[in-house]
């Protein structure tokens, strides 16, 4: 038999970002048997098509030496360098009282990290491990907050006790738990709630009440609210330091074409605001299925365009005092780059700067360089601004954590 | 490591189940020759992990560094697949194989695998598999005792029958 390859159809093929790796037999729910992977839905017909899918990332980390330091581009002043390496899949940033940084991943790795120490002598601790996509954490009064698909716990005074984490404390069981969009960005906001997005479980689908949305609820888990709905799968949100609104990216929809939709950035101005899902994509343009005697102006629009598949996950509005004056307020994105378009592009961080009047002026590349040949040198998920006022980023594609520095 | 320090690594570590090509005459041991380092890692990686299971991978895999596990699995993705010997002598059976060629459509097993099931870096190659391995990998994936590095193989079989899978197996294997 030949060894030559056609042209072959894949309907099924690999899929890294929704990858069992690290899911138990038990966990994986089995009641709808699917013929092809819910990514899968939706793809056209045609070979080019068929041969994208997900992109997995290597199973083991770059070493420090290989990661891509002298391919990333920021503007003049700024200055990028490896705050750690050997950090599997490293996703979610967050920043403890006392310095430690903790770390989430999600399929490949299924752990949480801590990574303590001054540089030179940085460690990366394993605190929790075996857990089902713990993409979300959250770090507040000394707690860590880890949140699965199915549900959000808390390891108490966190810092203290690395070496030996504390049995986790269950907060709320009650999200559905779904694989394809169920993993989670958290984060506890300036009225003190902890935010919980629950995406659609689908490429595209009419989702029930319970998805599609992001939620908010006490720290101990009660008093469970709906915050916004048409919400397709948000992994990143902050507040504006000013106006304590929410503001969120977030990704829509497949296989439409290579150019459309649109992902975007979102801001919450009032409880319950519809974002278009399924209706409505990008602000302008009806689903083909869904959007049928819909009418997108019925739907908060966002505020600004980030890109076609272009994967805008985490986000932080710039809170520090390092980088120049124009940075202030401004908000940074991490974009993971996309797997659904044949050309590669994004996998960078932008800048959008808000116009004082709730919507977007202009937004800029902030960190580049991690395309080449049409292939991702590195794949930016997380933005955390340090309270020194450096920018971290998370690279699940290197299993590594950046760190963006400014001097004069 | 050097290169000549893992492929003399390699030889004495997965040759000796394996074979020293990659082509196993070993029963219920998979051959090597053919499969894509991307994959190999994977493998190497779950193993290790704890999270695929075999006696003697499970053993093999608490001992791999991560430079273990690069230098391995570019030593398998360099194996040539052309090595692969045919599992048996005699011509398979027309009927068998006519109906697993249905199966293998059916179940879209060569959207992945490749048309002529020769696999790429990350999908493994099928084409001349060993026969027992296929079948027990089979039966690990439908009764979810082996999940995969992405959730690929367990969303593939959930369809396929039961009863139809050592048919396939035998299809695969006689594929060369």
């Amino acid at each position: 038999m030949s060894t030559s390859r056609k042209a072959a159809p894949r309907l099924a093929r690999y899929a890294a970002l929704i990858g069992l790796a690290c899911i138990a037999a038990t966990a994986w729910p089995q009641d709808k048997p699917a013929e092809v992977p819910f990514w899968a839905v939706g793809m056209p017909k045609g070979d080019v098509a068929q041969k994208m899918a997900p992109v997995p990332a290597f199973p083991v980390a770059t070493s420090a030496d290989k990661l891509p330091i002298a391919k990333m581009k920021v503007p003049p002043g700024f200055k990028v360098e490896v705050y750690a390496a050997n950090v599997l899949d490293a996703r979610g940033l967050r920043e403890g009282d006392k310095g430690t940084v903790f770390v989430s991943s999600l399929f490949v790795a299924g752990k949480v990290y801590a990574i303590t120490g001054s540089a030179g002598k940085r460690e990366v601790k394993v605190i929790a491990q075996d857990m089902m996509l713990p993409n979300g954490i959250e770090f507040y009064k000394g707690s860590l907050y880890v949140a699965t698909p199915k549900e959000v716990v808390r390891f108490d005074n966190i810092e203290s006790n690395l070496d030996k984490p504390p049995a986790p404390v269950k907060i709320y069981d009650k999200l559905p738990g779904d694989v394809p969009h169920g993993w989670k960005f958290i984060k506890i906001g300036p009225d003190g709630k902890l935010y919980v997005p629950v995406g659609a479980p689908c490429n595209i689908c009419q989702p029930d009440e319970n998805h599609a949305r992001i939620l908010r609820m006490n720290l101990d888990g009660t008093g469970v609210e709906t915050v916004a709905v048409g919400v397709r799968n948000t992994v990143g949100f902050d507040w504006d330091p000013k106006t304590h609104q929410l503001w969120f990216t977030d990704n829509q929809r497949d296989w439409l074409s290579e150019d459309m939709p649109n992902d975007e950035l979102n801001h919450v101005t009032k409880m319950g605001e519809h974002f278009g899902f399924p209706y409505c994509h990008q602000g302008d343009f009806p689903d083909p299925e869904f959007g049928w005697g819909k009418n997108c102006n019925d739907y908060t629009k966002p505020v600004a365009l980030l890109g076609p598949h272009s994967a805008p996950l985490g986000m932080r509005f710039y809170t520090g005092n390092m980088f120049p004056a124009k940075y202030r307020g401004a908000i940074f994105i991490a974009r993971h780059g996309p797997w659904n378009r044949t050309k590669k592009y994004a996998a960078d961080v932008v800048v959008a700067y808000p116009d004082g009047k709730g919507g977007i002026s202009k937004i800029e590349p902030f960190l580049t360089g991690l395309v080449e040949n049409n292939e991702f040198l590195g794949r930016p998920v997380d933005v955390l601004v340090m309270k020194d006022g450096s920018l971290l980023v998370s690279d699940d594609h290197n299993g590594a954590v950046y760190r963006v520095t400014y001097s004069k | 490591m050097t290169g000549a320090d893992v492929a003399a690594a390699a030889l004495a570590v997965c040759a000796a189940c394996h074979g020293a090509q990659g082509v196993s005459t070993r029963p219920d041991t998979p051959s090597l020759a053919g499969l894509g380092g991307f994959y190999a890692a994977t493998q190497l990686f779950l193993f290790r992990a704890g999270r695929r299971t075999n006696a003697e991978m499970t053993a093999v895999g608490k001992t791999l560094t991560d430079d273990d596990l690069r230098g391995f699995s570019d030593w398998i993705g360099k194996l040539p697949p052309q090595t692969l010997q045919s599992p048996s002598s005699s011509a398979p059976d027309a009927s068998l194989m006519a109906k697993g060629a249905q199966l293998a459509a059916q179940h879209h097993c060569l959207a992945c695998h490749g048309a002529h099931l020769e696999g790429d870096d990350k999908v493994p190659r099928l084409a001349g598999q060993r026969e027992d391995y296929l079948r027990r990998a089979l039966h690990e994936f439908k009764s979810g005792r082996r999940l995969g590095y992405t959730s690929a193989m367990t969303e593939a079989i959930v369809p396929v029958p039961e009863g139809d899978l050592d048919t396939l197996a035998y299809f695969l294997a006689n594929n060369r």
